[in-house]
């Protein structure tokens, strides 16, 4: 027996558990091995003091500070038992989300487009309705980039979906749920990773926490209990290998069981991030993440010039991106910042020329980008090019583009039993 | 469940799940009940898993808040002090991911330690120095747990810690069994390669 065999060994030989002949070969090993030995001698140590370790208790300050807070949250009007209220408005909404859900409607919470269409462009066409006791109470927020990225003149912002669907999944279609780009529109409209490859970045921890809380926030809203969900993301990030970000919190059923439905992103799900190493440019996966595309701010402010129509707001802009380039000139927001719903009559996309969007493609090209990623690029149309760039992959996908060229399937998903704070359900 | 912690010696009362349903009855001396029997058991492991005790109080208390709205939910499948558990587990992961202060344990100085142990008979007999010696390899071993990832430190806490056994963390996780085996293995050789050196130079 070599040594790296018998020290993989030393813990089941401490409890006893291993079997007479590994247990006699581990033996004859520490016999002759006085390295071994010493780290056997040293492991048994270690897990006589973890035994020993004492208890540590409240002190009596904390003690009292805890019951103080109890005791306050116990009188508060909502407080459970008398939780009533806050419970009798979840079920409400559980019963408008259910009632909506029989006729496969979807329901985002997300911020300023509290209501957001989703298209289903594989034929499965749903229809939007907001429930009547969540209308209008979901607030703008936004996430910045600006704070991850302060050197940096570009502004990303993302909006981490809550999703109340109740809508019943199975196994199977849970799988197809990771595999399908064009049946989940709604995924990719808040799903992204600003950098890739490093997972050791000091910002990721900073942007998990901000779309975890914004998510929180919607719950929230949503008249559910936010902690509820921080422990089912605590869940299913503890799953989690690196700093994966939370994109999309779905309330669904599972096979029968309550249960959150959670996606997170990862370094290889990149879509649209301000590059740090060279300021003022932005990258672009392209050919379903393989290649990158370089953008540069010069070329995105031009773009932005384009996007200015006469009355001076900004047309065509999604929820996916804002940034300084794309406000030039703007007013500021609109009213109608968020997705239109797909089909429905679309904002005109600007004044520019089919000659403009040829004068981008080959300034594009001419920063060095890759071939392959030029000629998906090519294959856009401007108003196609103008909805990439906002991440609008549901109009993209109505309009017939093959969204492989741009995305990657979702990798990452897990089911939290609700209350139960146990995955029951993962693919990563 | 047979671990440590207040849980024990209960026969005389009422159960945790007797305590939840009068609770839920409108008894609220029944949730103060569950709070005083597992206040020391979230705060012990909240310290455990996050090596400071100011971050221990606050993930301690948040676990009680959260019992309090969630208790209507509790559905008795498991028991109470197994859910318990998940959900103080799975508080302290949250805050050690939220605050990244979980490797800051030598920052935090143990200097509070003392008057909030609760000194097991075993240890009543030290010498001064020989107590000095026990402060600092405890110190040690904390340092090197809070070293660990939360995977490991989970199934440390509570398998030798705490004393549960495979199937009680297994079913507390959410894990199988061999994954218990296997995080424990791995986490116990991981601390006992990191300590080997002191461990030798302080025999």
């Amino acid at each position: 027996m070599r040594c790296r065999q018998a020290r993989k060994l030393l813990s089941p030989f401490l409890e006893g558990e291993l079997g007479d002949k590994a247990a006699s070969e581990v033996r004859g090993h520490l016999d002759g091995c006085p390295a071994c030995a010493r780290r056997f001698r040293v492991l048994g140590e270690v897990v006589r003091e973890l035994t020993l370790l004492p208890q540590v208790g409240l002190t009596s300050a904390e003690a009292s500070r805890l019951h103080l807070r109890l005791e306050e949250a116990l009188s508060a009007p909502h407080a459970a038992p008398p939780h009533r209220p806050l419970l009798r408005r979840a079920a409400v909404a559980a019963c408008l989300v259910a009632a909506v859900c029989a006729a496969s409607t979807w329901i985002l919470l997300s911020g300023r487009r509290a209501v957001t269409p989703v298209g289903e462009p594989s034929g499965t066409a749903s229809t939007q309705q907001e429930p009547a006791s969540q209308a209008g109470t979901v607030t703008a927020s936004t996430l910045s980039l600006k704070d991850i990225y302060p050197e940096n003149a570009e502004e990303l912002v993302v909006r981490p979906a809550l999703v109340l669907s109740g809508r019943e999944y199975s196994a199977g279609e849970l799988q197809a749920y990771g595999e399908d780009i064009g049946s989940r529109m709604a995924f990719y409209s808040a799903y992204w990773y600003p950098i890739q490859g490093d997972t050791r970045s000091p910002y990721l921890p900073r942007l998990q926490e901000q779309l975890i809380s914004e998510l929180l926030r919607q719950a929230e809203q949503a008249g559910l209990d936010p902690l509820e969900l921080r422990q089912a993301m605590a869940t299913v990030l503890a799953e989690a290998e690196g700093p994966l970000l939370p994109c999309r919190a779905e309330l669904a059923r599972i096979e029968g069981r309550e249960a959150w439905l959670i996606s997170l992103s990862g370094p290889e799900d990149y879509l649209l991030f301000p590059d740090p190493q060279v300021p003022a440019a932005l990258h672009l996966a392209a050919r379903g993440g393989q290649e990158i595309l370089r953008l540069s701010q010069s070329i995105l402010q031009e773009l932005a010039s384009y996007l200015i129509p006469q009355g001076g707001e900004v047309s065509g802009r999604g929820p996916g991106m804002e940034g300084e380039a794309w406000e030039a000139g703007a007013s500021g927001e609109t009213e109608t910042g968020g997705r239109e719903p797909a089909g429905a009559p679309e904002a005109q996309p600007g004044i520019a020329s089919e000659e403009d969007f040829q004068v981008f493609l080959r300034e594009v090209a001419a920063q060095g980008n890759p071939a392959e990623a030029m000629a998906a690029l090519q294959a856009l149309n401007y108003e196609q090019l103008l909805l990439l760039l906002q991440g609008d992959w549901s109009a993209l996908a109505a309009r017939g583009v093959d969204l492989s060229d741009f995305l990657l399937p979702p990798r990452r998903l897990a089911a939290v039993e609700r209350n139960a704070f146990q995955v029951i359900w993962k693919a990563f | 469940m047979t671990g440590r912690g207040e849980e024990e010696g209960q026969r005389d009362r009422r159960s945790d799940e007797e305590l939840v349903r009068s609770f839920l009855d409108g008894d609220r001396s029944a949730f103060e009940e569950l709070v005083n029997r597992y206040q020391s058991t979230v705060m012990n492991l909240a310290y455990r898993m996050l090596g400071n005790r100011s971050d221990a109080a606050d993930v301690c208390q948040e676990v009680f808040l959260l019992l309090l709205r969630k208790l209507h939910s509790f559905r008795g499948e498991a028991k109470f002090s197994t859910w318990l558990y998940r959900v103080a587990m799975n508080a302290c992961h949250d805050h050690a991911r939220r605050s990244r202060r979980h490797l800051s344990l030598a920052e935090s100085p143990d200097d509070e330690m003392p008057e909030m142990e609760q000194r097991l008979p075993d240890e009543g007999a030290d010498s001064p120095e020989s107590s000095m010696e026990r402060e600092e390899i405890r110190r040690q071993v904390q340092e090197a747990i809070a070293r660990l990832p939360f995977k490991f430190r989970e199934v440390i806490y509570l398998h030798d810690i705490n004393g549960y056994d495979y199937k009680e963390v297994a079913e507390i996780l959410g894990i199988n069994l061999g994954t218990v085996k296997s995080r424990l293995n791995r986490a116990r050789n991981r601390l006992a390669a990191e300590l080997e050196d002191y461990w030798e130079q302080s025999r």
